[in-house]
């Protein structure tokens, strides 16, 4: 059994290196940003090409910055309809929970409750691949984001704006604006901890 | 490479355990890929600890036994090596881990 332990922890570790260089947070706080953008100018629509292309951005960059350094590593595919099962219950309990709220706070029926209440809709959507990334990684910096973005959504939600999509915008830009800021921090400390490995290639 | 020279009919499980695995640096090795598809070598240099030299010996000798799969290729001109367990390799690990579990429990 704790062999079966060990090696978990083996896969952890190895899926905690390999996101280390902070570069899937700088990209999902782009598209944040982009799309809490696109509630205030549709000249942020761009956001969808960058949620299309972010898979070949993030290894664009990565292959001229994070391979040299600490290597590649491929891991096993997860079974897809064990990820679909996942996510559709989870978005499922996420609606219930925001029906459920809207349900006690008004109208159900009331579009501006569903937009006021978008801020912790998305919140708790975030939580979503934060807890995925935190399963497979056990690193605690991804609870503290779904932590986050949970307080921020409730936060935001309860405030009350001038125009209605005022705190979703606001809320998507700050979160988004915190991955991106984040993301960087850890990226240059990366670039600093690992030198490129000087062996004319291995 | 199952070590078995006891002769006894019903040998003690230690018997049966893969030598080749069984030594420290290797056993990492077979560790660290088990739990993914594929590596490179700086990765799996970096997982293990292991120099260079010390890697490229010991998974010579993984590969000798067919245990690991070694692919040379070159990536914007340098060599890029990658390594990933055989099905004979992921089957001999198994073997070892469930031969261990027998003599420690």
């Amino acid at each position: 059994m704790t062999q079966e332990i060990n090696l978990k922890e083996l896969e952890k570790k190895a899926y905690r290196d390999s996101q280390q260089d902070g570069l899937m947070e700088v990209m999902m706080g782009l598209i944040l940003m982009t799309f809490g953008g696109f509630f205030y100018s549709p000249i942020f629509a761009f956001y969808i090409l960058l949620i299309v292309f972010s898979g070949r951005i993030v290894e664009f960059v990565r292959r001229r910055y994070t391979y040299p350094r600490i290597g590649f590593v491929k891991f096993h595919r997860e079974d897809p309809k064990d990820a679909l099962t996942g996510v559709l219950l989870f978005e499922l309990a996420v609606i219930v929970i925001m029906f459920t709220l809207i349900f006690i706070s008004g109208d159900v029926t009331d579009y501006s409750q569903w937009v006021k209440w978008a801020p912790l809709f998305f919140g708790m959507i975030l939580v979503g691949p934060f807890a995925h990334a935190q399963f497979r990684s056990g690193n605690v910096r991804y609870t503290g984001y779904a932590v986050l973005s949970v307080i921020l959504g409730v936060y935001f939600s309860l405030i009350k704006f001038g125009s209605e999509c005022t705190g979703l915008i606001l809320y998507l830009v700050l979160i988004g604006g915190f991955l991106v800021l984040g993301g960087l921090v850890i990226f240059t400390r990366f670039l600093r901890k690992y030198p490129l490995f000087e062996n004319g290639g291995v | 490479m199952a070590a078995s020279d006891s002769g006894s009919e019903d040998p003690h499980p230690i018997a049966g355990i893969d030598r080749l695995i069984h030594e420290p640096a290797r056993l990492m090795i077979m560790a660290h890929l088990y739990v993914v598809e594929s590596a490179d070598f700086l990765f799996l240099m970096r997982q293990t600890g292991l120099t260079a030299g010390n890697l490229s010996s010991h998974t010579s000798k993984l590969e000798a036994a067919g245990y690991i799969e070694v692919v040379k290729e070159f990536v914007d001109r340098k060599p890029h090596t990658m390594l990933r367990l055989t099905d004979a390799g992921r089957g001999a690990f198994r073997e070892y881990r469930e031969g261990m579990m027998k003599v420690l429990l």
